[in-house]
């Protein structure tokens, strides 16, 4: 009898971890209502986004007002089009191109960090530049200028790059006297494509920045600061000449994170504008309807702990004029052959 | 539209189940008793291994945070290695059992807009001490050592598609087997369970990026210690053997369930499957395999 009573606490046991097991999986604790995808959506973020003190700094941004005032925008009748208006202008207050709103019709979205400022990029004056034969090799478009000058277009940084292609690439322009690389308007992609790219431009190990991760819910609740270090490529080709990195307002995410690499490497010189940013590497999370956001979580920072998320400053600021633009001429990538030639003379 | 599909696909695995019960019972009545229907549930001699393998279908449930404050659910695919040895009735822990199971499980979350595929893999070990032995009965209980990786993979994620969850535990084990005859059909009626009471538990800090663990080697936060208040896991097998000719089937409910909260992050994974297995004895060689 006792040890019947045992196997049937065991069957027991079984039953009430499989009832239990099917009750305990209630999820977040917003409902899926107007109400509760707004609360969920701004407690998501209130404690996972890493930039609050940073937009609060830069641009006002009170979080606590700022769901005060989209909450009286919430009824529970609203149509999911107004909810998601409502929602997506909410993240939009951050101003943060690491934060969208992927509805089932449409993506939130904020990219004033790029269209409020002119683009100093003109895809045909590029093409001017490249000409007719110019050769590409994964994600990048390259050609010799008249000036002996290399010239490397990557628009994004979306695809692997391949240490065989990068040796083809920099055997090719390795007689030049010099190199251009364009970034303007890329819109970022994979930081590990960019961190190969850059270990081509050192001959030493170098400090490019630092990273961290939220460790909390708090607002200021980050882990210690990591360092970021790009080591010389070993085993391939690494270039010594002078290289000029033109980038403007469009250059985003990894492209910004690739500018901050280059900023610190030997040789390097900026040129154009300022860019784009997009520090803060993004994860993803789920409201109680389905939609899904992303955000920036683990913000970066450069090699003397500055924030990188508004973006970086170039070593020289030079504009696309009109007069240029309708002379069929790219002031930036003039400005950057008359650096390099500049550094032939006065190394 | 997926939705739809996935339910389609649970209802015709569902279906697939009963034939696999069905077929399980025509086996029944259609082979010949041998000896084997004296050894039903009848607990191992020294040298001796009772080895069961079975498959099952079911249920899961995941709770990731890391991944998602929401639930998916779907279905699970599993298959399992059961093995009871005796290793000397003179010995404090006379038997050993050992139970490996890969599990499998495709999930969506209740709109049907995100989907999540999991996998785990466990390995439990017991060592069992004889405490009730009657010609009906058998209770065992005694330490466990178990071992516990997963990985889930969230599709629409982007920078944390993945999370990958694993413990290290003691803890322990009770087995119970009830041998009974049903209009004099010998049957044997086990319960086994596993409990883990403390180890180690491995999970990233917070809000801490694979990517960023793995490019920096930020390692140091990873490891948790892991204990009943925040369990990492816990299975449960119920199980019916009949005889089948020379084996024995065996029909089982298992379930497991990981409930813990490592690195600041919630996770419970619940799976519940139906298995179907054969069970076969035989003995061990002296030089030990």
């Amino acid at each position: 009898m006792k040890k019947t009573i045992i196997t049937f606490l065991l069957c027991a046991a079984a039953l009430l971890v499989t009832v239990s097991c099917g009750k305990s999986e209630n999820g977040m604790m917003f409902a899926n209502t107007a109400m509760g995808n707004f609360e969920a959506l701004w407690h998501i973020m209130d404690e996972h986004y890493c930039f609050f003190d940073f937009k609060k700094q830069e641009l006002g941004v009170d979080w606590n007002e700022v769901h005060d005032r989209y909450r009286a925008a919430i009824s529970d009748n609203m149509t999911q089009m107004a909810l998601f208006e409502v929602l997506a202008n909410m993240l939009s207050e951050l101003q943060d191109g690491h934060v969208n709103l992927y509805g089932t019709y449409d993506v939130g979205r904020n990219w004033h960090w790029k269209t409020d400022y002119p683009s100093n990029y003109s895809k045909e004056l590029r093409d001017i530049y490249l000409g007719d034969d110019s050769k590409m090799a994964g994600l990048m478009e390259y050609t010799v200028l008249e000036d002996n000058i290399g010239y490397i277009v990557i628009e994004s940084f979306q695809s692997s790059v391949s240490d065989s292609r990068l040796d083809a690439v920099l055997h090719y322009l390795s007689l030049c006297n010099g190199l251009i690389i364009d970034i303007r308007d890329n819109g970022g992609g994979s930081v590990s494509s960019a961190e190969t790219l850059a270990a081509r431009f050192t001959n030493e190990k170098i400090l490019v920045g630092y990273t961290c991760y939220k460790d909390g819910p708090g607002h200021n609740d980050f882990s210690e600061l990591i360092p970021t270090y790009i080591s010389p490529a070993k085993n391939n080709l690494r270039w010594q000449k002078p290289v000029a990195l033109i980038v403007n307002r469009g250059c985003f995410s990894a492209a910004n994170d690739f500018a901050v690499m280059m900023k610190e490497m030997p040789k390097v010189r900026l040129i154009g504008d300022m860019t784009g940013g997009g520090g803060g590497m993004p994860i993803s999370s789920e409201l109680p309807n389905g939609w899904s956001v992303r955000f920036s979580s683990a913000p970066s920072f450069d090699a003397r702990g500055e924030h990188v998320e508004g973006g970086i400053d170039p070593h020289q600021q030079v504009s696309l004029t009109d007069s240029d633009k309708a002379r069929g001429v790219d002031t930036l990538i003039e400005a950057a052959r008359e650096w390099i030639n500049g550094m032939l003379v006065n190394p | 539209m997926k939705r739809k599909l996935m339910r389609t696909a649970m209802t015709v695995n569902f279906h697939f189940s009963e034939r696999v019960l069905a077929f399980a019972l025509s086996v029944l009545t259609a082979v010949p008793l041998c000896g084997q229907q004296s050894m039903v549930g009848a607990m191992p001699q020294q040298g001796e291994v009772v080895g069961n393998v079975s498959l099952g279908v079911g249920k899961a449930l995941t709770l990731e945070e890391y991944l998602s404050p929401r639930p998916y659910s779907g279905f699970q695919y599993v298959v399992s290695n059961d093995r009871l040895s005796c290793h000397g009735t003179d010995r404090l822990f006379q038997y050993r059992r050992s139970h490996y199971s890969l599990q499998y499980s495709v999930m969506q979350d209740d709109n049907g807009s995100g989907s999540q595929m999991h996998a785990k893999l466990d390995a439990f070990y017991g060592w069992g001490h004889t405490i009730v032995s009657t010609q009906a009965d058998d209770l065992m209980i005694g330490p466990a050592a178990m071992l516990s990786i997963s990985g889930l993979y969230n599709r629409r994620n982007s920078n944390n598609p993945a999370t990958a969850d694993g413990y290290a535990a003691l803890g322990f084990m009770a087995d119970n087997t009830l041998r009974f005859r049903i209009a004099g059909y010998p049957m044997a009626f086990q319960a086994t369970l596993y409990l883990p009471l403390a180890g180690i538990g491995y999970a990233p800090d917070y809000d801490q990026l694979y990517w960023i663990m793995y490019k920096n080697s930020q390692y140091g936060r990873t490891l948790h210690f892991v204990c009943p208040l925040n369990s990492p896991a816990f299975c449960q097998d119920l199980a019916l053997s009949v005889p089948a000719g020379r084996n024995q089937v065996r029909v089982a409910f298992n379930v497991d369930y990981m409930s813990n909260r490592l690195g600041g992050k919630n996770t419970r994974l619940s799976h519940s499957s139906f298995m179907v297995g054969l069970t076969h004895r035989f003995e061990r060689k002296y030089n030990g395999r």
